[in-house]
Order: C-alpha cells, then sequence, then structure tokens
C-alpha cells in the first residue's frame, strides 16, 4: 500500500489526464490538495501525449509542480495539433468515400446515455446490417478519426458515432467532420456545468447537431415539408421549443414521465423484475406497437432501444430502391439479447439473491433518480446505495447534494457517502430528512463503505453503487 | 387423512459408488436438517463400497469430513428386505447423484420391498439416466433437441474414421462428447476442432461403452427449469439460468466453486429468475412439464434447456431426476419453502404407490386349481 505523501509529479500527471488536459481544472484540483497527504495516484493510461507531458516536466525540473505541468500541457497541444489534423483529414477522406459508397452514419449526442444508445442501436441492428460504433465513450475528433481509420471497412453499412462536448463548438466540429445522415440526441443534464456555466449553453451545444442538420437541409435546398433526420429526446423538449421555436422535431421517451407530448417513438408500458425488463413501445402509427423484453434493468434503459425503431423506418425510406430491408419484429427480438452496459445500472449477481447494480460510470441528477427508481421497482429486502455524489455542477452542487441527501432518505435504508467534500452536507441531508444516523456511513473508498456496511447486507438486498469515484480526484 | 403423515418413518437413502457420492452427501443431510422436525427421520447412507448403513451421525456434514468413506465407523449395518410389511420404513426419498442410484438400481430394491418413494421408477429412472435413450424418446414425440449421433465402444474401434466423418458432416461443431450414461458433467467434453474429435471420444470411453456426440447449440443461454409432481399432475418451478466460468458447466463449475469475491461477496453460481421474458418463461415451463410427463417422471425433477431468448428457440439438454440440493432454491423462488417441498415428495410417493396398488396385478384364481 503506498504511503500518503504531498501531491507528486505521477499524482499531478494522473489529475491532469483525469481533467482530460484542462489546466483550469487541474489547477483548481492542486490549489485544494497540494498542501494534503494523500496516496499517490497512478495516471489511467501512459498515452504518448502524457509521457511528452512527463518529459518536459522532467526538464523543467527546477519549476512548482502545478506551473510545470501547465506548461507542458499547453506545450504538447502544438505537435498534438499537428498530428491529429493530419489524422482527422486522412480520416475524412477516407468516410466520405465510404458515404459515397452507400455508408449511412448516425450522429449522438447529449449529457448522457450517448454510450447506452449506442450500444442499443448498434446491438438491435448488427444482425440484420452491417454496422460499425465508436468504441466506449470514444467521442472525440481524433478517437473518431482512429476509428474511422483503423476499423472502418467497405464493408459497413451503419456507422455510429458518438459526439461528445465539453465547449460550445464541440459538436459543430464533429458534425463537420463526420457529416451524419441522421442524428439522435439523448438528455440534456447537468453534466460539464462546470466548464459551460448554465445548462441553456449545454442544450446549445447539443443543439448544434440539429442545427447542422437544418444547415444541411438549407445547404441541399431540401423540401421545407421535409422532416429533420433527428430523433430527441423527450427530456430535451423545454429547451428545444426555445432554440429551435420553428422547427418541428420529432422525439421519444416514456410516455409516463411525458403524458403530455405526442413521442414520435414513445414506451407505453414497462415492467421492471429481477429478469430484467417488460416494454411496450408505440411508433408513429397504430401499426407500430411493439413489445419486447430486455434483461437490462429499468425504463430508462430501454427507452434508449427507442432510437433503433425510428432509424429502422428512417432507413426503410433512405434505402427503399435498395435491398435493405429492415424488421422492427428483428429489432425487438434482439432486445432479449441486449449485453449488459459496463458500468450502467450493470448487475453482479451475488451470493444468497443479492444483486449489486454498477451505475458507476458517471451519475447526474437526473441519472441519480432513475437509478432510485429502479431500486425501489426491483423490490429488494434492503435498499443499499453507495455514491460519492455528483461532480462538474458548478454552483448548483450544494443545492443538488442537499436533494440528494433527501432522496436517499426516502429512498435507501442504509448510504454510504465516499467522502469527499461534499459528503457531510449529504448525510446533513440525509438526516434531516429522517434517514437514521446509524444507517449512513462515510468512508475513503467505495469498499469501505461497503465493508461498513455489509453486516446490514439481508438475503434479497440490492446494492445500488452511484457514480464514479474516479471523479472524486479532479 | 394427509397422506404426509407428520410420524412417518421417512428413509432417506444416499451416496453410492459414483463419482458424484460427496454431491449426494450434501443434497441428502440438507434435506435431512429440513425434514427432521417434521418426520422421523432415518438416513441410509451408502458407503463408497457399496455397504449400507445408518446411524446418528449421519445428519452432520462434518461426520464424512473426518471419515474415509469407503469404511467409515461408529454406523450400524442397515437392509432392506423385499418381504413385504418386513421393513421399518414407511417411506423414501432417494438422494442419491450418480448411476448408483439414480440409474433404477435403488428404485428397483424399494419397489419390491413396497415402500414408497418419490420417483421417478425403475423405467423412467433408467431412460432418463440413459442420454441416448432420452433422445430417441425426445426424437420420436418430436421435441427439439440438438442432433446427435451414438455409437458404441465396438462401432468406435471397428468403424473410427466413418464415425468422425459422420460426426463431420451431420453435426455443427463444436461438438459436446458424451458418455451415454453419467451424471453431473462427468466425462462430458466440448470439441471445437475436428482434429480433436477422436482423443475426445476415447477419452468419454473411459467411462462408458456407449456414447453420445451433439452438435452445440449458438446464440442460446442454458435454462433448468424444476418439475415437481408425477405424470397428470406437475408444476414447474420459476427458471434459473447457471452463471458459469467456464464455455459450459463442468464438474468444477457445479460443485467445486469457490467464492468469487465481487465486493466482499461470494458469486452467485446461478441466477434465479433467469433473464428471460414471462412469455418465454411460460413457453419453457409448459415444455418442461411435457418432457417430464414423456419420460414418465415424477417427485423433483430438474431439466436442463438451452435457449434462444431472441427467438424463443428451445433444445431439451438433459433431465435430472434426482437434482443437487433437490433444487430446493428453485422452490424457494417459486413459494414452496424446503419443508413444504419435502411434504409435497412424500405425498407424491404415497400417491404413486396407492396408484400402482390399485393396479391389477396378479389375479385370484390360480391357474394351477384348473383341472
Amino acid at each position: 500500500m503506498s504511503e500518503h505523501t504531498q501531491p507528486t509529479l505521477t499524482t499531478a500527471l494522473a489529475i491532469l489526464q483525469q481533467s482530460e488536459y484542462d489546466c483550469a481544472q487541474f489547477s483548481d484540483w492542486w490549489e485544494r490538495n497540494q498542501s494534503k497527504k494523500i496516496s499517490q495516484i497512478e495516471p489511467e493510461k501512459w498515452t504518448p501525449k502524457l509521457r511528452l507531458v512527463f518529459y518536459v516536466c522532467s526538464l523543467l525540473f527546477f519549476l512548482p509542480i502545478q506551473v510545470k505541468v501547465c506548461f507542458a500541457a499547453k506545450l504538447a497541444r502544438i505537435p498534438e495539433w499537428f498530428i491529429a489534423t493530419y489524422k482527422i483529414q486522412k480520416a475524412i477522406a477516407k468516410l466520405r468515400e465510404a458515404q459515397r459508397n452507400g455508408l449511412v452514419v448516425v450522429a449522438v449526442a447529449g449529457s448522457y446515455a450517448k454510450t447506452s444508445t449506442k450500444h442499443w442501436v448498434y446491438h438491435l441492428l448488427h444482425k440484420q446490417i452491417s454496422v460499425l460504433h465508436t468504441d466506449k465513450s470514444i467521442n472525440t475528433p481524433l478517437g473518431i478519426a482512429e476509428t474511422i481509420s483503423t476499423k472502418l471497412t467497405k464493408d459497413h453499412q451503419l456507422f455510429i458515432v458518438e459526439l461528445g462536448e465539453y465547449y460550445q463548438g464541440d459538436i459543430t466540429k464533429l458534425a463537420k467532420i463526420v457529416n451524419p445522415d441522421f442524428g439522435i440526441v439523448t438528455p440534456i443534464g447537468h453534466q460539464h456545468l462546470e466548464r459551460m456555466h448554465s445548462i441553456t449553453t449545454i442544450a446549445e451545444t447539443i443543439g448544434e447537431l440539429v442545427s447542422f442538420f437544418v444547415e444541411k437541409k438549407q445547404k441541399l435546398e431540401l423540401d421545407t415539408d421535409q422532416d429533420l433526420p433527428v430523433l430527441v429526446a423527450a427530456e430535451n423538449k423545454p429547451y428545444f421549443d426555445t432554440l429551435f421555436s420553428s422547427i418541428p422535431l420529432k422525439y421519444y421517451g416514456s410516455n409516463s414521465k411525458t403524458t403530455k407530448q405526442n413521442l414520435h417513438w414513445a414506451i407505453t408500458k414497462s415492467t421492471v423484475s429481477k429478469s430484467g425488463t417488460e416494454v411496450t413501445v408505440q411508433g408513429p402509427t397504430p401499426e407500430d406497437s411493439i413489445s419486447f423484453f430486455t434483461p437490462l434493468y429499468g425504463e430508462h434503459q430501454a427507452t434508449n432501444a427507442l432510437p433503433a425503431f425510428w432509424l429502422v423506418q428512417e432507413l426503410a425510406k433512405k434505402k427503399s430502391n435498395e435491398q435493405v430491408q429492415l424488421s422492427l419484429e428483428k429489432v425487438a427480438q434482439a432486445a432479449a439479447t441486449m449485453p449488459y452496459i459496463p458500468q450502467r445500472h450493470q448487475p453482479h449477481f451475488a451470493a444468497n439473491d443479492v444483486l449489486i447494480l454498477d451505475n458507476s460510470y458517471n451519475t447526474n441528477p437526473e441519472s441519480f433518480a432513475a437509478s432510485l427508481t429502479l431500486l425501489n421497482q426491483l423490490k429488494p429486502s434492503k435498499r443499499f446505495v453507495i455514491t460519492l455524489g455528483f461532480v462538474e455542477l458548478g454552483s448548483a452542487t450544494d443545492a443538488m447534494h442537499e436533494k440528494l441527501g433527501k432522496q436517499l432518505a426516502k429512498n435507501a435504508d442504509y448510504v454510504g457517502i465516499i467522502n469527499s467534500q461534499h459528503a457531510s452536507h449529504i448525510k446533513d441531508s440525509f438526516e434531516s430528512a429522517g434517514g437514521k444516523a446509524s444507517h449512513i456511513v462515510i468512508a475513503d473508498t467505495p469498499e469501505s463503505c461497503m465493508a461498513a456496511l455489509q453486516p446490514h447486507v439481508t438475503p434479497g438486498s440490492v446494492i445500488l453503487f452511484e457514480g464514479g469515484y474516479r471523479e472524486v480526484l479532479v | 387423512m394427509s397422506k404426509t403423515n407428520k410420524n412417518s418413518k421417512l428413509a432417506v437413502l444416499f451416496g453410492g459408488i459414483t463419482v458424484e457420492h460427496e454431491v449426494s452427501v450434501i443434497t441428502a443431510v440438507q434435506l435431512m436438517k429440513h425434514a427432521r422436525g417434521n418426520y422421523d427421520v432415518i438416513p441410509v447412507y451408502i458407503d463408497k463400497s457399496g455397504k449400507w448403513w445408518t446411524g446418528e451421525a449421519l445428519f452432520e456434514v462434518a461426520y464424512y469430513k473426518q471419515q474415509d468413506l469407503f469404511n467409515p465407523t461408529g454406523l450400524e449395518s442397515f437392509a432392506i428386505t423385499p418381504n413385504p410389511d418386513s421393513n421399518e420404513i414407511d417411506v423414501a426419498i432417494l438422494c442419491f447423484h450418480g448411476q448408483y442410484g439414480e440409474s433404477g438400481k435403488v428404485q428397483g430394491i424399494l419397489e419390491a420391498a413396497g415402500i414408497p418413494h418419490q420417483g421417478p421408477g425403475v423405467t423412467s429412472a433408467a431412460i432418463c439416466f440413459d442420454k441416448i435413450h432420452v433422445r430417441q424418446i425426445l426424437k420420436a414425440e418430436g421435441i427439439n433437441q440438438p442432433e446427435y449421433i451414438w455409437f458404441t465402444q465396438d462401432q468406435w474401434k471397428s468403424d473410427e474414421k466413418q464415425l468422425v466423418e459422420n460426426i463431420k458432416n451431420k453435426l455443427t461443431y463444436p461438438v459436446f462428447v458424451k458418455p451415454a450414461n453419467g451424471g453431473s458433467t462427468v466425462g462430458i467434453q466440448k470439441v471445437d476442432d475436428p482434429k480433436n474429435i477422436s482423443e475426445a471420444i476415447t477419452q468419454a470411453l473411459t467411462f462408458d461403452t456407449r456414447i453420445i456426440v451433439e452438435s452445440g447449440i449458438t446464440d442460446c443461454i442454458e435454462i433448468n427449469v424444476s418439475v415437481l409432481g408425477y405424470p397428470g399432475k406437475s408444476q414447474a418451478s420459476v427458471p434459473e439460468q447457471p452463471i458459469s466460468q467456464d464455455e459450459f458447466l463442468s464438474y468444477a463449475d457445479k460443485y467445486e466453486r469457490g467464492s468469487g469475491k465481487k465486493t466482499g461477496m461470494a458469486s452467485a453460481s446461478r441466477r434465479i429468475p433467469a433473464p428471460i421474458s414471462a412469455g418465454t418463461t411460460q413457453k419453457i415451463q409448459e415444455l418442461a412439464q411435457k418432457v417430464f410427463t414423456i419420460l414418465g417422471c415424477s417427485g423433483v425433477v430438474r431439466i436442463d434447456f438451452f435457449v434462444n431468448p431472441s427467438t424463443e428457440e428451445m433444445f431439451v439438454i438433459e433431465p435430472n431426476t434426482i437434482p443437487g440440493s433437490m433444487s430446493f432454491y428453485l422452490w424457494e423462488a417459486t413459494n414452496l419453502p424446503y419443508p413444504a417441498l419435502i411434504d409435497q415428495l412424500i405425498e407424491i410417493a404415497y400417491t404413486r404407490h396407492e396408484q400402482h396398488a390399485h393396479l391389477t396385478q396378479s389375479y385370484e384364481s390360480n391357474i394351477f386349481d384348473n383341472k
């Protein structure tokens, strides 16, 4: 076990990498932690970029760590820019050729559920059509370019690309690279609020995908009555009604959440059990009523399948003169074998009928609510939640954590809070909302939270790990 | 009067000359623990050399850990006589796994002695224990199952080349090579490459003189369902999905799993209920009951399937007439606690016995009286 010392250069590089080379974020962490004694943190991966930063820092041994790390990070952008530009241009050329030969590109943007949606669309369609998707959460220009360069082949008919956003303009930039035929906009949430400062800015940034299609339609001088090839999560309607007031958009989501909306594809009924989720969906016409089962847990997961149904109908229109005829029935059948998505309510089955739900990829106030709903739907003997709380919420952080404490008091029997600057705030709110002080623990790691709570676990318990622990460091 | 007389002298028979001896001991000890409060339980242990014993010590797992199971000490010899009404046993539950007690032999002894037991009876037990016979009967009844080829040791010796060719032409690799008789997954091998088939068959022939080779099934998950009852009256349990570390359930997977740690807790070895839809669940339960009836099963049986969750295509893999732990965990998940499951097994034993007693088995008249 490593000893606790003041942060080392290695730790600083790990934090820089976690901050995605954002000097402001790195400096914020450094100023809060530079005088603390902590265990050394290893970088997640020693990438060429991180090695370059390390070598530059080694040359600048005489400077304080914070200064040299930031300087080296900025310096590394110069060669990175040249390499990235070359790789991206090369990838664009390859992609355009594939598009001329019929490849259909689908772009997925949104604050959360992008990766899940991408996996759903891939799984539901890949037995009927040759599909490529960007791996894991790759959603940057370079990451997408590398996928195109190394994985795209002439056999692929559909390419699903996840678009990431940290700053305004990011989605426009990525959309121009991939030039999508269709767009899926997953829910807008409070993630990256720290960088974007307001939910409106986040909505505008993600809405750049819609704007891309508006401009594309204008450039191609398409019939104004023709729908935009975009499907938007119903949660985004309040934002997009303002941003795109003159543009009719198609929405998808759950009728249980949005009873007054006219959704293009909607979940009309869902039942969650320990087997999985039984779902009924309704498309634009009465004939488009389909039921399916998925082993994934929760209506929120099944909602991510809806864009696949929409896409099948859109592809049928686009490919009407060719031999590609996709079956909605087969799409529904494929849901029964949908693999669990790592760290997105991924179940682990423990002895004595204890279910561990790993939702540790990330969390936000919206997805946390869905997690707590799921926790109750599984009807556990006892409900456990282990969480760090939220990150990147900017000025809304305190209010959101207060609300979280109240939600936990209502929806969890036992709570483990991973130690951070917000831990005591969540605990206080939990207790003031009626949660028992003996039912909440604060510990340094998810494992130590679990160890403290384990004596209370009974057969049939469900233990939810919510949110990314790694991000406590930034 | 209820058939499950709480004062019944209940013999629990287990052990025997089998590679699954220890598993049988665990099944029996679990069952006796839940039966003792309600019945006068008589443990009947058959050691690894085939001798029958009884004694108080047999109720505890610790006893078996301390003993040479070929020659246990501190027990009384036990025997069953075939003379009617000469045994101090009202009813029996068999907890054997493997050839010795699962293939019909012990069932025959009990039936000759007129002792009710949960079943299946001799014929069904023998058929269900023979993978080739099960395949042939299910094929005749139009039940979906993997394609197969079977042959004897002599046929293999005389015509190995032709049989390898037949396997290649008729079946789809990977294939599973199985000894015809043998419980659990002892001797079963998965063969991915045709060049390894001869070696696998040669190895399987050390377990039995008759071999069955089956096509592998793709895009499927393993689903098990337990059926409780007797032909004509049965119920199916909630389905389970075994959680395997290996590609298919090996002996080690089934019985020697370590405590895989996940957040400090041992991993489950099965998922109950299985991750299939309500519609698929109902269909597989109905199919399990159908197979149970076709094979003439009774008692508590577990039938293993491969199921494609998307297409709902189902393949019968095998019946287990005395499943590990009597599949009590599936019945608990079906709202039937273990003591109630034992009550039902005893009720089934008496019902079967009475049904057979009412059958015409002899005539009053004596042909020797005819002149």
